[in-house]
């Protein structure tokens, strides 16, 4: 279990380093001044990157105790479809329209997290896409976006 | 102080005042909602409202909301944000033996006098420390941001290295498109990251999507519904036991004597851990609570139902409220992810903090720390009113609540700027959110960073261009300078030096 979390946090340590390392080669490009802060800021990032790289390797060699719990990637499964429902709504908003995208996003996100009762389904979503309704477009003012629906 | 009340008591302000409060009532008693994101999604609500109504509609949902978490604390053993998971521990106990309406009572009243003594030192700190900020130029404001950047992420988390990381991420996210130089960083051709990355959508997505995910991992699925039913059974049960809750709302007279000192002393700490940048509330009510613990003559009823332990955890959490505007609103240092919200709708409003809001907009500033500190007492009559109800809104399903939060997330995304993009960046922000939540990487210094970040570039680069021949030597030469670099590498080595030495005393005690 121990060395899970270790391996976890090395492999998180790369994903940093491989960050900073893009950032400050993107920074080549920059003319004089531009590019001091970003490659304060990137150096600044690598230097913590391996430090928890080299740290979390270390640990890991001397299999060394920890309080942590490691990250199960069964967990990932209700999120990932989450996101999947929201990133379809965010992309649906510019095609569909706003109100429709909405609508849909909300029967599909209640029946999802186990919302059987129709009725409350169809109350909730009435409810609050009147209010946005009310709220954004008739007294903010916002002109949510219109698709080939509505 | 005519004009200042002028602008206080108009029909938007009161309106805001008595909206704000309610609403962050109940984002605080509804789990899995945080202060900052209800803050945060009300921003696109608030941002075509005028500076002051709006500032107090946001700071009201700030102090009702950290108020709020403590009644499913104390009800049914849920803290309703993490500022009051000390609460929980004696607050339940009280409830267990039946005295869960006093331990509300003993909540209210000391998060009102917390919040209260944190907005009148707000109210008077501020502007002095205005005064001191006039010594600063260039150099030490770089300095400060750098500092608030190093406390952040040595304070933010129990592992100082992966707040560090966060903040440094912030700082590289803070630096895409032109926001400080005239030159599109990092924007890869695109036309929409060319002009930099909006706080608003970024704050939303840090503190709104990740919650959203990490509550849908609790979803249960269809054939395991038995689960699901005998968890809801329960909640509802500790729900209905609140039905019967009889007693009395207020400790005696004598109860509040001995719990005064405890609420000053929580107060005091709680006011001094908001401006340290990046403790919010939940670090003032764990040194409340340990506070009032260490102090007390009646240790052993700490863990099994102690009022002290709830008065102090409640006024150290909302003691926090106060002193973390303190930095944000002179210096642009947020004292918290809630001061670092509050600030973000400042800026959308189009203010900048520091001098000018205490001399040219002196009048709409005052009327906002004014309207702070009636939040803070309305909050008590409100919770007074409703607070045995209000724990009821913790049966309300995720099902229904989360499809609301996302709706909310991505019409306030879009609405800022009527911008699409907007709602992509909100996302992105989201899900690296989720990913640095479950990896236990803290989100609050990347919203600092994001908002420090170009405050230190602007001053690194007007002090490069100040020092004409060596910037090292010019920095060196400015007293207050030497301050600044004394307590950032205190902040850095502090941490590593304190954990050391517990190190050291467990393993002398093993």
């Amino acid at each position: 279990m121990n060395k899970k979390v270790y391996r976890q946090s090395l492999a998180a340590g790369i994903v940093v380093l491989a960050i900073s390392a893009t950032a400050f080669i993107l920074t080549f490009e920059m003319p004089g001044l531009e590019a001091i802060f970003p490659r304060i800021a990137s150096s600044i990032l690598f230097l913590l990157g391996s430090a928890l790289a080299v740290t979390n390797g270390l640990y890991l060699l001397r299999d060394a105790p920890t309080n942590e719990a490691p990250v199960v990637f069964s967990q990932f499964y209700n999120p990932a479809l989450t996101l999947i429902i929201i990133i379809a709504y965010a992309l649906g908003i510019k095609m569909l329209g706003f109100y429709v995208s909405t609508v849909m996003m909300m029967f599909v996100f209640m029946y999802f997290m186990g919302i059987d009762s129709i009725k409350t389904i169809l109350f909730t979503t009435g409810v609050v896409t009147l209010l946005v309704y009310f709220v954004f477009s008739m007294q903010l003012r916002v002109p949510l976006p219109k698709g080939f629906l509505l | 102080m005519l004009s200042i009340l002028q602008q206080l008591f108009t029909l938007e302000c009161l309106l805001a005042l008595v909206l704000g409060t309610a609403g962050g009532l109940v984002v605080g008693a509804l789990p899995g909602l945080t202060a900052t994101m209800g803050m945060s999604l009300l921003i696109p609500f608030s941002y075509k409202m005028g500076p002051a109504p709006a500032m107090i509609m946001i700071g009201a949902v700030y102090v009702s909301a950290v108020y709020g978490g403590s009644f499913s604390a104390i009800l049914i053993h849920t803290p309703g944000t993490p500022a009051s998971a000390a609460t929980a521990i004696d607050g339940y106990e009280l409830t267990k033996q039946g005295k869960g309406l006093k331990a509300i009572g003993v909540s209210t009243i000391a998060s009102v006098m917390g919040g209260t003594i944190s907005a009148v030192a707000l109210l008077f700190v501020a502007p002095q420390l205005v005064k001191v900020s006039l010594l600063f130029s260039t150099p030490e404001y770089f300095l400060i941001a750098i500092f608030g950047l190093t406390i952040v992420g040595s304070l933010s988390s129990d592992n100082m290295l992966k707040g560090l990381i966060s903040g440094a991420f912030g700082l590289l996210l803070g630096m895409v498109g032109m926001n400080v130089v005239p030159y599109a960083r990092y924007s890869f051709g695109n036309l929409n990251l060319a002009g930099g990355i909006d706080l608003v959508p970024a704050m939303i997505g840090l503190f709104s999507i990740p919650q959203i995910l990490s509550q849908a991992e609790k979803r249960v699925r269809r054939k395991k519904e038995g689960e699901s039913l005998s968890a809801d059974r329960e909640l509802r049960g500790l729900i209905d036991n609140t039905r019967g809750l009889k007693g009395s709302f207020f400790p005696s007279f004598e109860e509040f004597k001995t719990l005064l000192p405890t609420i000053l002393r929580a107060s005091g700490l709680g006011i001094f851990i908001g401006i340290l940048p990046g403790a919010g509330g939940d670090i003032g009510s764990w040194v409340g609570y340990n506070d009032a613990k260490s102090r007390s003559k009646n240790k052993e009823l700490f863990g099994k139902g102690s009022l002290e332990g709830v008065a102090g955890s409640e006024a150290g959490n909302n003691a926090v409220c106060g002193g973390a505007l303190i930095p944000a609103f002179t210096l642009g240092i947020p004292g918290s992810a809630g001061a670092a919200v509050m600030l973000g709708a400042l800026m959308v409003q189009g203010f900048s903090p520091g001098r000018e809001l205490f001399t040219k907009y002196a009048d709409m500033t005052y009327a906002i720390l004014i309207g702070f500190l009636v939040a803070n007492i309305l909050m008590g009559l409100f919770g007074y009113l409703v607070a045995r109800h209000t724990v009821r809104l913790a049966s309300l399903p995720q099902g229904i609540l989360l499809p609301v939060i996302t709706l909310l997330s991505v019409v306030g995304s879009f609405a800022i700027r009527n911008n699409i993009f907007d709602v992509y960046v909100m996302l992105f922000f989201g899900i690296v959110g989720y990913f640095m939540k479950k990896f236990s990487f803290p989100a609050a210094p990347t919203v600092l960073a994001l908002i420090l970040g170009p405050m230190a570039e602007r001053n690194l680069i007007n002090s490069i261009q100040m020092a004409k021949v060596n910037v090292a030597l010019y920095y060196l030469s400015r007293p207050l300078c030497w301050v600044f670099l004394i307590l950032i590498i205190g902040s850095l080595v502090s941490p590593v030096i304190s954990k050391k030495r517990k190190a050291k005393k467990a393993q002398k005690y093993a």
